[in-house]
C-alpha cells in the first residue's frame, strides 16, 4: 500500500511537469500520429544498381516501375560489378543486379536493411509477372522479348550489419539512457528534501527500496516513451535501420536501473545543486563527445566510468550484440555499492541533517 | 507521557548547544504550550521527540517507553512543522491520499478524515493555489492522519490571519477534546496559544526556566504585577514608583504593580487625579516576560 502511493505521486509529480508533459507525451503522439499519416500517403524511394551484359535491363526497369504505386524505384546504371558493388558501400543504392545476358540475375542485398530488403522482394515479384505474362499494356510495349527469366545467385551483404549509427544518433541515445534519466534521478531526490516529504518518509520508517522503486517505476515510464518515440522518429526519417532483439529489454533495463542508482546516490548525498549540475554534464558531455568525435584519449579516461560501462552495454544491445560481461559486470556492481550507500546513509544520519533543517 | 532526561543536543560538530541538559517530566494529556524566542530550542526539541534527530547525550521517553531503544514508538506521535513544503502542482485530496498511503491507512477513512477540519470545501484545488490558512489546515491533517496519542504543532500560527488562527485554532481544540490526543505546542504567538494551552514550558537558550501549570503561573507572576493604575501625569510625585510606569502619553501615565505596591501607591497620591484601576490578568506573554526577567534575561538578548 506504501509502495502503491508513492508511485502514484512519483507518477503524477512526473507527468505534471509541463516541460515532460511534452517530452513524453505529446511528442510520442506527435511521431506516432506523423508516423500514421507518412505510412498511408508516402511512397517508399528505392535505388537499384544495375548493370550487366545482355539488353533486358530496360524491361526490367519498365516492369518495376509499372508494379506498384507505393515503391518509387530508380535505377543507377554501372559499367562493372565491382563499381556497382562500391557504389552500393557508399549507400548510393539499396541492392545491384546483375544481369548475365542469358535471363539470369544475380541479386546482391542486405536482408537485414530493410529498403534492401524491400528493392529484393520488389525485383522478385516483379520478375515472377514477367515469367506469368501478367502485366499490362504499357508493361508489354516496353519488354521487346518475353521470355523466361531467372535468379541465378542471391548474394547475401549481410556482414554489413555491423555498420554503426552516426555519432550524432548516439548523442541522441546517450541523452535519453544517460542524461534523462540520471537528471530526473537526482531531481526526484532533491525535490524530496526540499518539500521535506523525506521527513515524514522517515517518520513513518517506510522501507527506503519502495522509495527508490517507486521513482525508479515513474523514471522507467519516462525513459521507455522518450526512448520509443526516439526510434520511431529516427526510423522513420530513415537515420537508422533499427531492429528490434529481445536482448536489449533486459540490457536496457540494467542500464537504466544502473543510471538511476547513480542519480539516486548523488542526489541524495550531495546537497549542493550546482555541484550536481557540474557533476552530471562531467558526466555526460565527455561521453557524448566520445561517441560523436574520433576521441581515443577521452575513450581511455572514460571507459573505467560507470556510465561509459552502462552506455557501451546499451550500445550492443542496440546492435543487436552481446556487450562485453566486464560492462555487464561494472552495471550490476554499480546497483549493488551505489543503493547499499545510499541506504546506509539514509538509515544512519539524521533525518534534520538530510533535509537541511540544521 | 512525555519524559526528558537530561536532554542536550548540539549542532556544528558540537559547537553551536541547541538543547542544553533538559530535564522534564510530564503525565497529563492536558495541551502543553512551549514558549522561547526564536533559537531557544523548540524546534530541536520537538525534532528529537519526533526521532528526526539524535541527542547529543540524555534520552527521550514517549509513553514510557525510550525512544532510542523503541524507535517505532514515533509512529504514535505526529509532528506538524511549517517546514513542510508539499508538492505545489498536487491537488489537496492527491496529497492526503498520498499520506494516507504511507501511514497505512485505508482509502474509506478519506471521507472522515477531510470533514475534520473542513477541507472537503477546498480538496481539489491544487497545493500552490491555496491561502496561508487553508494549508496549514492541509498540514494539520497530514500530522495527525494517523491518529497519534501526541502531537507536536511547531508554530502552527505563524503567517495567519486572525480568521485563520481561529479556525485553525478550532480544529487543535478538537483534536485534544474530541480525539483525546495530547497536544504539544510551539508559538511565538502567546496571545493565540494562551487559550489552548493548560500547561507551560518556557525555554531560553537551550534551557527551561520556568514550567508549570498555567494557573499556577498566573498566580505566581501576578503577586509581582496585577494591577493597572491609570492616573493624570501631576497625581504623584514618582520617585521609586519610575519604574512601574508602563506608559505615559497625553498627561496620564499607566503603571503597573502587585495589590502590596498599591497601598503605598494609594497613600501617597492624589486620589481625585487618579482615573481608573484595572484588575490586570495575566497573559502568557506576561508570565514569558516576567519568567525571563526572573532568569535575567532582557528583552533583547536571544538564545543561541
Amino acid at each position: 500500500m506504501q509502495i502503491l502511493a508513492m508511485v502514484k505521486k512519483e507518477i503524477k509529480v512526473l507527468f505534471r511537469n509541463r516541460l515532460l508533459i511534452f517530452s513524453n507525451i505529446f511528442l510520442p503522439i506527435l511521431v506516432i500520429a506523423v508516423n500514421l499519416l507518412y505510412a498511408s500517403t508516402a511512397t517508399v524511394k528505392i535505388t537499384i544498381g544495375i548493370w550487366g551484359d545482355g539488353n533486358t535491363e530496360k524491361e526490367v526497369e519498365a516492369l518495376m516501375n509499372s508494379y506498384n504505386e507505393v515503391v518509387e524505384v530508380s535505377f543507377i546504371r554501372y559499367d562493372n560489378n565491382e563499381e556497382a558493388l562500391e557504389e552500393y558501400h557508399k549507400k548510393s543504392t539499396d541492392c545491384v543486379i546483375q544481369e548475365n545476358g542469358d535471363g539470369s540475375f544475380d541479386v546482391y542485398y542486405n536482408s537485414e536493411m530493410q529498403k534492401s530488403e524491400v528493392a529484393y522482394q520488389y525485383f522478385v515479384t516483379a520478375l515472377k509477372d514477367i515469367n506469368s505474362q501478367n502485366y499490362s499494356a504499357e508493361t508489354r510495349d516496353a519488354i521487346l522479348a518475353a521470355q523466361k527469366y531467372t535468379i541465378h545467385e542471391v548474394v547475401s551483404l549481410s556482414e554489413e550489419k555491423t555498420e554503426e549509427f552516426s555519432g550524432y544518433i548516439w548523442t541522441g541515445f546517450i541523452w535519453i539512457f544517460i542524461y534523462s534519466n540520471l537528471s530526473l534521478a537526482i531531481t526526484q531526490m532533491q525535490q524530496e528534501r526540499a518539500t521535506k516529504t523525506l521527513l515524514y518518509i522517515c517518520k513513518v520508517r517506510a522501507r527506503w527500496e519502495q522509495l527508490f522503486i517507486s521513482k525508479m517505476v515513474a523514471g522507467l515510464l519516462q525513459f521507455v516513451l522518450i526512448l520509443t518515440a526516439f526510434i520511431v522518429a529516427v526510423s522513420r526519417l530513415n537515420l537508422v535501420d533499427y531492429h528490434f532483439y529481445w536482448q536489449q529489454i533486459p540490457y536496457w533495463f540494467m542500464v537504466f536501473v544502473s543510471i538511476f542508482s547513480i542519480g539516486h546516490f548523488l542526489g541524495t548525498v550531495i546537497k549542493n545543486s550546482a555541484l550536481l549540475v557540474m557533476i552530471q554534464m562531467l558526466m555526460v558531455f565527455p561521453l557524448m563527445l566520445t561517441n560523436a568525435i574520433q576521441t581515443s584519449q577521452l575513450d581511455g579516461y572514460m571507459k573505467n566510468t560507470p556510465v561509459y560501462c552502462a552506455m557501451e552495454v546499451a550500445k550492443s544491445a542496440m546492435l543487436g550484440q552481446s556487450p562485453a560481461m566486464s560492462n555487464v559486470w561494472i552495471c550490476i556492481g554499480t546497483i549493488v555499492i551505489c543503493y547499499f550507500i545510499t541506504g546506509l546513509y539514509l538509515s544512519k544520519r539524521e533525518p534534520i541533517k538530510i533535509c537541511k533543517i540544521q | 507521557m512525555i519524559e526528558l532526561v537530561q536532554l542536550t543536543k548540539r549542532y556544528d560538530k558540537n559547537e553551536k548547544l541547541a538543547l542544553d541538559h533538559i530535564d522534564y517530566f510530564t503525565n497529563q494529556t492536558c495541551p502543553l504550550g512551549i514558549v522561547g524566542s526564536n533559537g531557544a530550542g523548540k524546534s530541536t526539541m520537538f525534532m528529537l521527540a519526533n526521532g528526526l534527530a539524535r541527542p547529543t547525550s540524555g534520552s527521550v521517553r514517549l509513553l514510557g517507553k525510550d525512544l532510542a531503544e523503541n524507535k517505532s514508538i514515533i509512529k504514535r506521535t505526529g509532528l506538524f512543522t511549517d517546514r513542510l513544503m508539499l508538492y505545489p502542482i498536487l491537488t489537496v485530496k492527491e496529497t492526503i491520499c498520498y499520506f494516507m498511503g504511507i501511514y497505512g491507512i485505508s482509502k474509506k477513512e478519506y471521507e472522515n478524515r477531510i470533514k475534520m477540519f473542513y477541507i472537503d470545501e477546498f480538496e481539489n484545488s491544487k497545493i500552490d493555489s491555496l491561502s496561508t490558512g487553508m494549508l496549514k489546515r492541509v498540514m494539520l491533517l497530514i500530522s495527525m492522519l494517523h491518529m497519534p496519542d501526541i502531537l507536536f504543532l511547531d508554530e502552527p500560527f505563524s503567517g495567519l490571519d486572525m480568521d485563520a488562527k481561529n479556525e485553525l485554532s478550532e480544529a487543535i481544540q478538537y483534536l485534544y477534546r474530541e480525539k483525546n490526543i495530547k497536544i504539544v505546542i510551539s508559538s511565538h504567538d502567546l496571545f493565540e496559544t494562551q487559550d489552548l494551552i493548560e500547561d507551560v514550558m518556557i525555554l531560553e537558550a537551550g534551557r527551561i526556566i520556568e514550567a508549570g501549570k498555567y494557573d499556577d503561573l498566573i498566580r505566581k507572576y501576578s503577586k509581582v504585577k496585577k494591577l493597572r493604575v491609570v492616573c493624570e501625569d501631576d497625581a504623584v510625585i514618582l520617585g521609586s514608583y519610575s519604574k512601574l510606569v508602563r506608559k505615559r502619553e497625553a498627561g496620564q501615565m499607566e503603571l503597573c504593580m502587585g495589590i502590596e505596591e498599591l497601598y503605598s501607591f494609594l497613600e501617597g497620591v492624589d486620589r481625585r487625579k487618579v482615573i481608573n484601576i484595572i484588575n490586570n490578568d495575566m497573559s502568557l506573554g506576561d508570565i514569558y516576560e516576567e519568567a525571563r526577567k526572573h532568569a535575567n534575561i532582557s528583552n533583547g538578548e536571544k538564545g543561541d
